[in-house]
């Protein structure tokens, strides 16, 4: 076994690549993975979507009782944040979506309240029109409009807005129907994230670490040096093969055991799915990383291959930006490479899809398909590779 | 001998292969990968669209037939309905096809399937109908006579928000991505500055050591090379720039020649860094190159290359890094050139970059002065 005893050593050494990349995998997940998902009954879990998503930050100039009850209502509902009245930090806040919107009460709010004057009563300054703009207006809208009825039906402006306060609290008859299976809803939320993010770091690692052993191994005075030993080819492919396979299998397992301790136990139901298509698509990234391999001799266009590749393939195929917000020229393109079908078998799993048995197990049919055909690509052209160096030699020296 | 070396230093650099990929290549590969994958985010993820809702009636309701009509007549309608029978709208939400089912009887009720933000939509929608429902109650039972003043009160249509303009510049959040993207090839100017000082550093290349024992002065190499990497770098930049709006079609406002102001300097800062954490010590290169690599790197995280609403939260708990920040001062920069109708915010952020690379620059050239070697 000494060319797996070498193999090993030079894996030792350029282990530092793979750790890095697992480590910043790591960073961004628990994070993503100790996010709270909203969870009670129906009308809690939309007032926690209310509370967790929509963050606005009010000034308030008046300084009435009726400013007051109104930030209350808007404070109840939604997460109130206190900003520095300062250009450059409103602006930062708008377009980072720190606030959804600043409102502004100006002097004299409670007075126009009084009037009835409700059309412009408060100042307002949001940068993105988004639905949780629309669902702000249409709400802000509505505490006016229950307020200055309540005022037109007689009562003054603090009990109006204490009336409209409750009014406002109505709520609708809302079921929640659900279409999921009971195995997939016992996955954890952004379970099925980590599984989706997994494929740039599999690629990345698997790559970055595999590519420069092999080509250490595949080093021409390295493998002359072999080929004139007493071992057997076969043999020194067993064991660069097994030296491979362990370090692939042992980095999946890592994000295996991890996805374990980070999402509470053992896996279940259709988890176990995702981790074997997982197993698939580490086994396509090995294949890559050999192939490359057999053709690139210099560690710094590995390097950036190897970016190209991981990042492209993430971007391009539904890993950092999710498939539905892709345009459909991309996508196109992107059936072409691996990870675009490794995803489409994680949305069926996460429920972007609708789940169904024989077109999982397609999409893991061609995920192995790439694999196959990268290998038997590796194998033509390390074949032409061998016979364009060796065999004019070996030419050479009968003819000698 | 200053042009001498000035000319060697720009020839030398220019044939470093991983300084024409990492500098030139890989800003380019990354900012197409950035607009294919983020091109479309903004108007599919983060504008409002229409909510597509099945609609059952389980009676007839000529009401809330109006008020829908009503709302669709709108250029972008709150609701894209469905009218159909509960067979089919339970498909539609199964499919995603509908984002609830509202059902339409002598009450409105909603079915959903998720609990997100559009659901909210359809509930407030829901929820209105009742709202009303109690002012009038309440007002029948307190004071009969102001039923129709109250009826015709909530019937009116409501503007309460007198919006204010915040910007009229580029308000897609995916654009500080390729801010950022010019920001990182920036910061890797600072490997570059750090090659001046291996360079002249007797100890860490052969080099140095022929530049050390060599009769001309350690200022005027010193000087060349920084000129001729200060140049180096801008042509990356310039080139990194002209890709992104020319190829990628990258809207960066009316005033292109600032943003090329801006990236220079940018440029000039990286380097000035990477003089700086080359000169302060007598690592070897490989430690040299790593700690610069890692101070880049998080620096660029903290502008938000990586995650991008990371400069929010840092706006929000602690701005003062923001401002004093490299990478997040260069993506500044190009921010409020677009964002602000003044250009007091970019002046400030060109001043804060243009005194870290005077400081950053006049703090390596004390290190390296006089550095002595006993033995080369």
């Amino acid at each position: 076994m000494q060319v797996f005893k070498a193999f090993m050593k030079v894996l030792k050494k350029k282990m530092s690549y793979a750790i890095i990349y697992i480590g910043i995998f790591l960073g961004i997940v628990i994070p993503m993975a100790t996010t709270q998902s909203n969870s009670g009954s129906v009308k809690e879990m939309f007032s926690e979507e209310c509370k967790s998503s929509i963050a606005l930050c009010i000034f308030d100039e008046d300084d009435s009782p009726e400013s007051r009850a109104f930030s209350d209502y808007l404070g109840e509902k939604y997460t109130l944040k206190s900003l520095e009245n300062d250009e450059e930090v409103l602006m930062n806040a708008l377009y980072y979506f720190t606030v959804d919107r600043i409102i502004t009460i100006n002097k004299g709010f409670s007075d126009k309240l009084a009037k009835g004057e409700i059309n412009g009563i408060i100042d307002s300054q949001h940068m993105h029109e988004t639905t949780k703009n629309m669902l702000l207006d249409q709400d802000i809208n509505s505490y006016f409009s229950a307020v200055s009825a309540y005022v037109e039906g007689g009562a003054d402006t603090l009990s109006a807005s204490r009336s409209a306060q409750d009014a406002l609290m109505t709520d609708a008859d809302v079921n929640a129907v659900s279409f999921k299976d009971d195995a997939n809803d016992k996955n954890p939320d952004h379970f099925f994230s980590y599984f989706r993010i997994l494929p740039y770091i599999l690629t990345a690692s698997i790559i970055g670490t595999l590519c420069p052993i092999l080509m250490i191994m595949n080093k021409k005075e390295v493998r002359f040096r072999t080929n004139c030993s007493s071992l057997r080819p076969s043999s020194y492919t067993k064991q660069v093969f097994l030296g491979s396979a362990l370090f692939v299998v042992g980095v999946w397992i890592i994000f295996m055991i991890a996805a374990m301790i980070i999402y509470g136990g053992i896996f279940s139901g259709k988890a176990w799915l995702a981790v074997l298509n997982s197993f698939i698509y580490s086994m396509v990234a090995a294949s890559i990383a050999v192939f490359l391999s057999t053709f690139i001799t210099n560690v710094n266009i590995i390097s950036f291959v190897n970016q190209i590749i991981s990042l492209g393939m993430s971007f391009t195929c539904g890993v950092f930006v999710e498939q539905e917000l892709l345009s459909k020229g991309i996508l196109s393109a992107a059936r072409f490479l691996p990870a675009y079908w490794y995803i489409k078998a994680n949305m069926m799993l996460d429920g972007t899809e609708v789940y169904s048995g024989t077109q999982f197990a397609q999409y893991l049919a061609i995920e192995a398909a790439f694999a196959a055909v990268i290998a038997i690509l590796t194998l033509v052209v390390s074949k032409a590779r061998y016979n364009s160096t060796a065999l004019p030699k070996v030419r050479k020296l009968t003819s000698a | 001998m200053f042009f001498h070396n000035f000319k060697y230093e720009i020839l030398s650099t220019s044939r470093v292969k991983t300084f024409l990929f990492w500098l030139m290549v890989f800003p380019m590969i990354l900012g197409t990968l950035f607009k294919m994958a983020f091109g479309d985010v903004y108007e599919k993820d983060v504008l409002f669209s229409s909510i597509p809702t099945a609609v059952v009636e389980t009676s007839e309701n000529a009401v809330f037939r109006q008020v829908i009509d009503s709302i669709e007549e709108a250029d972008e309608p709150l609701l894209k309905v469905t009218y159909t029978d509960e067979e089919t709208a339970k498909q539609m939400l199964k499919d995603g096809k509908a984002k609830g089912i509202i059902y339409v009887g002598e009450k409105l009720s909603l079915s959903v399937t998720e609990q997100k933000i559009s659901q909210v939509v359809l509930k407030s929608f829901v929820e209105q109908y009742g709202i009303n429902e109690k002012i009038i109650r309440d007002t029948a039972e307190k004071d009969p006579t102001k039923l129709q003043a109250v009826i015709e009160k909530l019937s009116e249509d409501v503007s309460a928000c007198n919006e204010i303009p915040v910007t009229s510049g580029n308000t897609d959040v995916y654009t500080q991505y390729f801010y950022n993207l010019i920001a990182m090839v920036g910061m890797f100017g600072s490997v570059t500055g750090l090659h001046i000082t291996v360079q002249n550093q007797a100890n860490l290349s052969a080099l140095g050591a022929r530049k050390n024992c060599s009769p001309t002065p350690k200022s005027t190499g010193l000087f060349a090379s920084l000129l001729g990497s200060y140049m180096m770098q801008s042509v990356c930049m310039l080139l990194c720039v002209t890709f992104i709006h020319f190829v990628l079609k990258i809207d960066f406002g009316k005033n292109l020649p600032l943003v090329y102001l801006s990236a220079i300097i940018g440029g000039i800062l990286g380097v000035s860094i990477g003089f700086l954490f080359g000169s302060l010590n007598r690592f070897s290169i490989e430690v040299k190159t790593g700690i610069t690599m890692a101070v880049s790197m998080l620096s660029c995280f903290l502008s938000g290359l990586m995650m991008g609403q990371i400069q929010g939260v840092i706006t929000e708990h602690i701005p003062i890094l923001n401002k004093i920040n490299p990478a997040t001062v260069i993506t500044d920069s190009l921010f409020c050139l677009d964002m602000y109708s003044d250009r007091s915010h970019f002046i400030s952020k060109i001043l804060t970059m243009l005194a870290i690379s005077v400081f950053c620059t006049a703090a390596g050239i004390l290190v390296t002065r006089r550095k002595k070697y006993a033995s080369l």
